[in-house]
């Protein structure tokens, strides 16, 4: 930012240092009276003289601090000597200027009003004179005098001597012309040919422009006192005349009247209006600038002089030309051009600022962009999580906002949560409650509340929630967040994990006390021998033997069934498809040894259904079932067991079922847990049912038993969901 | 104590442990006789005098039941609910004799108003001892109130 201060300053500076000056010359006109000065005129009031005229009128001197007096020409006096005499600071007059000048006085040319010559020949236009050549031997009135020279000129290009015509002396009377005394007449032609007119002549002019010679007409003139002097005065009077002037030229018609009422000119409207017709054309002033100095016409002009023998041929025209005597900042161009620089220089450091300014704009809006969109997106995620996040007023407790997740779970849309809160839904809390649980945030004690409740949805059903509950704290308008996950899963999960856990140490417990428990008897009966043994006791001998295979038995059986039962879903497993038939028939030769030494009828049903599963997982719950019936046959006179399928089309049921010893109704949940046996006459570690379970587990299924009890045989009922072949080669 | 019938309740599933206690408490002579259940069922239904235990001749109230915790049908802390919890098998003395020596078992054994509860030991120089000071505990030196 030091550097823009700075280029502002050095701005603001120069345009003080451009526009300083110009105001001091305001104010210097503004303060100080008008100065006097004098303008010596080359004859009487007529419109050769508009832009004084003008200036005067339109406040132009004024304006430059002059107050302009007009002299007329009085007879016999010339223009360039009363203003050197200093009667008046400044004239206007013709070529007699440059004259003077040549002849080393000290005149100083300021600006050439007309810029051709007035000066001419006239002849009559039904003379034969049409070229400076048919003057020779006729009469022609002429002045010899200064402004005479650019007609001598002329004769003298085209070869004519003066000796060849007869001279005449100027009388500027026009009825020597019209007498036909003189033949040809010099005239100034901005009137002389008005009054022919009026004579009823017609004219014709030679002009010397149409032969070479271009001379400047009237100019404004002052002396180099003047210049030196009061080279500012020059300047504003030069100004103004020449703004004079092209007003005049503007508004002629208007510059006629004020000659005609203010100063008392002796000329008719129509001469004036005719001069001024005439002297538009000698100022060209819609092709040059009103007061255009050339001095190389000057100098020109200034030999021609020369080769009348009127001037040394070493003339030095220095001082002539006058040139602006400005400092340097006061020039019109270098203002323009410091305006033009500083214009420039502003332009540019605008241009850098707002560069800057827009760079670090675009900066900030792609910035602002990229925000609003990670916030737009942001908002897109949070509308389509899955948490459920509640947005509720501070005070009221209403929802403001519910995303998609909570207003789904909940069922509600959320014109109707708008109408609810947080207490509407949470049926474990009490509007009280509620305010307690949240008194901590209000209070700004605690930044955040986490929680487990349980949400009631519109169709009145609950699921549990874990809820993480903030306070936003916005100066204007607090709100409560609450994200929310529905932790139906993690409970679920959670549930799986305690009961798997309870039924890993309920598993423990009872390994530890049926291992100890034949480990006891074998130890102590161990001891018994060796008392017996000694005391030769033959029959206890015998008993304290039969107690420790009896217990090692059971031992084996035991780590056998562990090792089975920790098998289950863990083995890698085989799944194909294999059919009720085959697995029905492998289990029944497995078993066959005890099915023969019972004395066991078997039926298997015959209908047949292909299974998709691990074989030696499905055969195992044929095998144990059917071992199961045969151990609890009882004394059963005619024992039976059938195997089948129930409902085989829509959801197959699988079953066991036999005549034995049967199952009181208490029991029928009992026999399938872990290490449970109901009957400890009978050899087995109580593991055989719990394997089956959970086999049928692995395949999604359930089992249970129905017997009308003791002494009324079980019947083994299951499913296998998962196991099911989805085609079924059946018979039926 | 002569010519007074002492009747033990022996309730265990294991018949080699129930064999040990017998050898025991003959040799002790202490108690005239060892009634011995195996399940837990069987335990409640002879102390009700149910089914085959409804003769109190053959199946008569006792002064001491040896109760394992393990036990199949109706566990044993069932059937200590059920005697502790019934005024008229209150004041029988119930000692629990098990494997487990798990502080669960032992807690809610005492909690279920148990009024011993012994580890069997896996050695019979410790397992005589134990029995024997039990009969003489129970038996002979503990006084229980009378219920006839």
């Amino acid at each position: 930012m030091q550097i823009y201060k700075k280029l502002y300053f050095l701005a603001f500076y120069s345009l003080i240092v451009i526009l300083l000056p110009s105001a001091q010359v305001i104010a210097k006109t503004d303060s100080k009276k008008l100065e006097p000065v004098s303008v010596q005129l080359r004859y009487l009031h007529q419109f050769q003289f508009a832009g004084f005229y003008a200036a005067i009128n339109q406040g132009y001197y004024e304006e430059a601090g002059l107050d302009v007096t007009l002299i007329e020409a009085k007879l016999g006096k010339q223009t360039v000597d009363e203003v050197l005499s200093g009667k008046a600071q400044y004239g206007q007059t013709q070529t007699d200027l440059l004259h003077a000048r040549l002849q080393g006085k000290p005149v100083v040319a300021l600006a050439p009003i007309f810029q051709h010559s007035p000066t001419a020949l006239l002849v009559r236009a039904d003379s034969d004179i049409y070229s400076p050549h048919d003057l020779v031997g006729k009469k022609v009135m002429l002045q010899m005098g200064d402004n005479s020279i650019n007609t001598l000129a002329m004769l003298h290009h085209e070869g004519v001597k003066l000796a060849d015509i007869e001279v005449v002396n100027q009388s500027y009377v026009i009825d020597e012309f019209v007498n036909k005394t003189v033949d040809a007449m010099g005239v100034y032609i901005i009137n002389r040919p008005f009054l022919l007119e009026q004579a009823g002549i017609k004219g014709r002019i030679l002009n010397p422009i149409n032969y070479g010679i271009d001379f400047y007409g009237d100019t404004l003139f002052t002396t180099e006192d003047e210049v030196n002097n009061h080279p500012e005065r020059v300047d504003r009077f030069l100004q103004a005349t020449l703004r004079g002037w092209q007003y005049a030229m503007d508004n002629s018609d208007e510059i006629i009247n004020l000659i005609v009422n203010q100063y008392h000119t002796q000329e008719s409207p129509e001469h004036l209006a005719f001069e001024a017709k005439t002297i538009k054309k000698l100022m060209l002033p819609s092709l040059v600038e009103i007061g255009h100095m050339n001095p190389g016409r000057w100098q020109r002009m200034a030999d021609i002089f020369v080769k009348q023998g009127k001037a040394p041929a070493n003339y030095s025209l220095d001082g002539f030309i006058y040139t602006p005597n400005k400092p340097w900042y006061k020039l019109y161009w270098v203002r323009y051009l410091f305006i033009a620089l500083t214009l420039l220089v502003i332009a540019t450091i605008c241009f850098i600022y707002y560069w800057q300014l827009s760079k670090r704009l675009q900066h900030v809006i792609s910035e602002r962009n990229i925000a609003e969109k990670n916030s737009l997106r942001l908002g897109h995620v949070l509308e389509q999580s899955s948490n459920e996040i509640y947005i509720f007023d501070v005070n009221t407790l209403h929802f403001i906002q519910v995303n998609q997740g909570g207003r789904q779970n909940l069922g509600y849309s959320m014109e109707e949560l708008r109408n609810l809160t947080p207490i509407d839904i949470k049926p474990e809390y009490s509007e009280q409650k509620f305010y307690d649980l949240i008194q901590p945030l209000q209070k700004g004690e605690q930044q955040q509340l986490i929680y487990e409740t349980i949400h009631q949805r519109k169709n009145g059903s609950y699921y549990p929630v874990e809820i993480l509950l903030q306070i936003y704290s916005v100066p204007e308008k607090p709100i409560y967040y609450a994200i929310t996950n529905d932790i139906t899963d993690r409970k679920r999960i959670d549930k799986e994990l305690l009961e798997k856990n309870t039924e890993l140490e309920q598993f423990i417990y009872m390994i530890s006390h049926d291992l100890k428990s034949p480990l006891v008897t074998v130890k102590t009966f161990l001891s018994y021998l060796v008392q017996d043994i000694e005391k030769e006791n033959s029959s206890r001998i015998a008993e304290d033997i039969g107690f420790m295979s009896t217990a090692t038995d059971k031992m084996s059986i035991l780590l056998d069934d562990l090792l089975e039962y920790s098998r289950i879903g863990r083995q890698s497993k085989n799944i194909q498809p294999i059919s009720f038939k085959q697995l029905t028939s492998d289990a029944l030769k497995l078993t066959a040894g005890n099915i023969s030494k019972n004395n066991i009828t078997v039926q298997v049903k015959d209908i047949d259904l292909s299974l998709l599963g691990d074989h030696s997982e499905l055969l195992q719950i044929w095998q144990n079932l059917i071992e199961n019936s045969i151990k609890y046959m009882g004394d059963q006179a005619n024992p039976l067991i059938e195997i089948g399928i129930h409902n085989i089309i829509a959801n197959p049921i699988f079953y066991v079922r036999d005549n034995g010893i049967g199952i009181e109704s208490q029991y029928h949940e009992k026999v399938f847990e872990i290490f449970e046996q109901l009957n400890p006459e009978i050899d087995g570690s109580g593991l055989g049912l719990a394997l089956i379970k959970r086999i049928v587990e692995l395949y999604q299924g359930s089992i249970y038993v129905e017997s009308k009890g003791s002494g009324q045989g079980a019947c083994f009922l299951f499913t296998l969901p998962t196991a099911n072949n989805l085609t079924p080669n059946g018979e039926s | 104590m002569e010519g007074n019938p002492i009747t033990i309740l022996l309730v265990e599933d294991e018949d080699a442990h129930a064999a040990i206690v017998k050898r025991n408490f003959n040799d002790f002579k202490l108690a005239n006789k060892i009634n011995h259940v195996k399940d837990g069922q069987a335990a409640l239904d002879y102390l009700y005098q149910r089914n085959q235990y409804s003769d109190p001749l053959s199946s008569p109230r006792p002064e001491l039941i040896l109760l394992d915790l393990r036990l199949p049908k109706v566990d044993g802390l069932e059937v200590l609910k059920t005697i502790k919890t019934d005024p008229s098998l209150t004041p029988i003395p119930v000692v629990i004799m098990t494997t487990s020596s798990a502080e669960k078992d032992i807690t809610q054994a005492y909690d279920n108003y148990a009024n011993s509860y012994l580890v069997k030991p896996l050695d019979l120089q410790q397992f005589m001892p134990m029995l024997e000071s039990i009969g003489f505990y129970w038996l002979v030196w503990n006084k229980s109130p009378n219920i006839d």
